[in-house]
């Protein structure tokens, strides 16, 4: 007698057989006790795995379900959160309440950035105000683009974050932003100069772009500008941005002033607080006066004038002739300090060469002591050995910790991101790659377009952002599967991610091999992280064909 | 007829997040994957067929959702090899060993066995004895042939039997 198949039995007993061939199987089993007390057997396996499978629905407790923001919702939204924030801008022209700058963050009237730029552009088609009102307009449109698409990131990505109000608070908090100056001024020539006259004076912030940029008015906001040649010689109030091939600056800045050029030049006779600057060659003229810090880097560096507090300064040479309030600190192969110097604080000189490499001219002054570690040195030290290497590394563990705990509390999606080995190793390190060469660059990019400022720092942010993250996402990733492998239950996932972050310390902290494992896994973990926000905003379609 | 979403998202969401559980693993991902499954019956309302058990229908998305992301872990597919292979290593296989009462005495090593399994064999089984979807529903999940899924299940019942068999020792 030919029995019936393994599978046309086991089919059978899961009621899974064509009719036809169920009847002429039924018809075997009649006459075959073999397959019959199989089949019944089958039957009760197949009974006994869904009772052990079962799963009890009332020990669920359902969490309330949040309705996704529908098209509808979304763009009352965006116009209820407009008409409000230009119901503020408005009352507060009209009524202009007076608060002192400092406490104006405070203040609820105070509508900023994109509002007061949509409130201008309705003002402008009033008041006919010709050429700005294209410029204003683009910049609303933009203002609003971007607003769209924060309260689009908020609805999408509200379900899955706890609190869809948090995003929403950022996008409110970005629309009534405080700012300074009521508005932008921009001055743009591709080819030809930028030129600010002595008597005119910049009520707003000023960006400045051109071959040549000369600002000699005084600009009562900050000053941005960016040029193959940028000279400043008026007074600005707030903040300097600058950069080009040479850059000058003369004028006095009530704040800081970044500044990056192939030369550097700064006599200003004023900075408010700090400066921060870079390039081939730097020089701080001796008619400088710098009322809080200074850090400067460059091939070749020389300072001079007066510094408030602590001057921080690297670079292959270095020639400090400043008076210093607080400490000087150098990273250069030589140092010197030259005869009118005075030096209220230490010296270190870092990274000499030779001891000679460190010269104090007579006439130079140093208040505290002069500390010189030769470069030779930094090497042979063994950093396991300090005390110190030690503290920092506590220090980034438990930021890491604290950072890694919130990020993974607000989205717990990122518990358990799905990785399977060397293929989604690869593919992420592939994304993260991707993403941390091009990100910046699209920044940039997206920076020389005046709409794109926002875009791009926002870009920025999220990029840095994504870059220190990263080692949190390996880190929990790491630390549950090390946790699966040993523990008995499901641990919370704060245990995974310290024991993540121990193993990762660990390993970037290792000779040699270190600073490698420390990059694969910033770019594996940035990879995880694009695939991840790509996942949660591409839905997929799985309501088709139920 | 108007659907009573709240009512019907109370009674149903147990179920959904018990198979989201049985096919994902993690209490996390399950919360997450029901909650998504409910989001897209949420908006996809007005396709659905009154006629249909609402839980039926959103257990039928909650499954395609998460054969979904399974999916996506293994990069965008789900292998479940060759149908002839496997059909032939199953012939072969002896057919004894079936004892119902040793699954119903170790539940909780039979659901840990069965999360062992490979994927190619555990989603059949879970898909027909937890969801009790039938063959013809998993295949088409699956994107297989139902005599395919009827193997893999075969398959899969084997690779069981082996591992719950009380070992020397036990049966002493």
């Amino acid at each position: 007698m030919t029995h019936p198949t393994e599978l046309a039995l086991a089919m059978l007993a899961d009621d899974a057989l064509e009719a036809h061939d169920a009847v002429e199987v039924e018809q075997h089993l009649a006459g075959c006790d073999r397959c019959a007390a199989h089949v019944a057997a089958l039957r009760e396996e197949s009974q006994a795995l869904e009772a052990a499978l079962a799963y009890d629905p009332a020990s669920v407790s359902v969490p309330e379900f949040v309705k996704p923001a529908s098209v509808r919702a979304m763009v009352t939204g965006s116009v209820v959160v407009l008409l409000i924030a230009a119901s503020f801008s408005t009352a507060r022209g009209l009524i202009d309440v007076s608060v002192p700058d400092a406490v104006k963050w405070f203040n609820p009237f105070n509508a900023g950035g994109a509002v007061n730029l949509l409130v201008r552009a309705g003002t402008f088609l009033l008041s006919d105000r010709g050429s700005q009102l294209a410029s204003s307009i683009v910049e609303t449109l933009g203002g609003i683009v971007i607003m769209l698409l924060l309260l689009w990131t908020a609805s999408v990505l509200g379900r899955r974050i706890r609190g869809p109000m948090m995003m929403a608070c950022i996008a409110c908090a970005f629309a009534l932003q405080p700012s300074r100056s009521e508005a932008v001024e921009i001055r743009h020539e591709h080819e030809g100069s930028v030129l600010i006259p002595a008597d005119e004076t910049i009520d707003d912030t000023l960006i400045a772009l051109g071959d040549t940029v000369e600002v000699n008015g005084n600009v009562s906001g900050d000053l941005i500008a960016l040029g193959r040649r940028v000279i400043v010689r008026g007074n600005v109030a707030g903040l300097v941005i600058t950069g080009g091939e040479s850059v000058t600056l003369d004028g006095s800045v009530d704040g800081s002033v970044l500044a990056g050029a192939e030369t550097l030049t700064v006599s200003s006779r004023r900075i408010g607080r700090n400066l921060f600057g870079g390039g081939e060659s730097v020089n701080v003229t001796d008619t400088s006066n710098i009322e809080q810090n200074m850090l400067v880097g460059g091939e070749k560096v020389t300072l001079a004038g007066h510094v408030g507090h602590d001057v921080l300064g690297g670079g292959e040479e270095l020639e400090v002739a400043s008076t210093i309030g607080g400490a000087l600190t150098t990273y250069s192969k030589r140092m010197t300090l030259l005869a009118p110097a005075h030096v209220a604080g230490d010296v270190h000189a870092h990274g000499v060469e030779k001891k000679d490499h460190v010269v104090v001219s007579p006439g130079a002054v140093i208040g505290g002591q002069l500390i010189t570690e030769l470069d030779k040195m930094d090497l042979e030290k063994n950093r396991y050995l300090t005390a110190h290497f030690y503290g920092w590394e506590l220090v980034w563990l438990a930021a890491a910790f604290v950072a890694g705990f919130a990020l993974l509390w607000v989205v717990p999606a990122l518990q358990r991101v799905p990785f399977d080995g060397v293929g989604d190793a690869l593919r992420s390190g592939s994304y993260g790659m991707v993403a941390l060469v091009a990100t910046p660059i699209i920044a940039v990019l997206a920076c020389i377009t005046v709409i794109g400022i926002p875009v791009g720092a926002i870009a920025l942010m999220a990029w840095c952002a994504g870059v220190y993250l990263a080692k949190v996402v390996v880190a929990q990733l790491i630390g549950s599967r090390v946790l699966d492998a040993v523990a008995e239950r499901e641990e919370h996932f704060a245990v995974s991610l310290l024991v993540g972050l121990l193993i990762l310390t660990f390993a970037t902290n290792l000779p040699f091999v270190g600073g490698v494992i420390g990059f694969i896994v910033t770019v594996v973990g940035l990879g995880l992280l694009v695939l991840f926000v790509h996942d949660v905003i591409f839905d997929d379609e799985s309501i088709e064909g139920v | 007829m108007k659907v009573d979403f709240e009512a019907e998202y109370r009674s149903s969401y147990g179920r959904v997040f018990g198979l989201c559980l049985r096919l994902l693993g993690g209490t996390v991902l399950a919360e997450d994957a029901a909650q998504d499954a409910f989001v897209r019956a949420y908006r996809a309302l007005d396709r659905y067929d009154p006629a249909q058990p609402f839980a039926a229908w959103v257990v039928g998305i909650a499954r395609n959702h998460c054969i979904d992301l399974l999916r996506r872990r293994r990069h965008g597919e789900l292998r479940f090899g060759d149908e002839a292979a496997d059909l032939a290593a199953a012939e072969s296989e002896s057919t004894e060993g079936i004892d119902a009462l040793v699954i119903s005495e170790r539940g909780g090593r039979v659901r840990a066995a069965i999360a062992a399994l490979p994927e190619k064999y555990r989603l059949p089984i879970l898909l027909a004895y937890y969801d009790d979807a039938s063959y013809d529903e998993i295949a088409e999940a699956l994107g297989l042939s139902r005599n395919h899924v009827g193997v893999l299940l075969l398959r899969g019942k084997q690779a069981l039997r082996k591992t719950l068999a009380p070992s020397e020792e036990e049966s002493r």
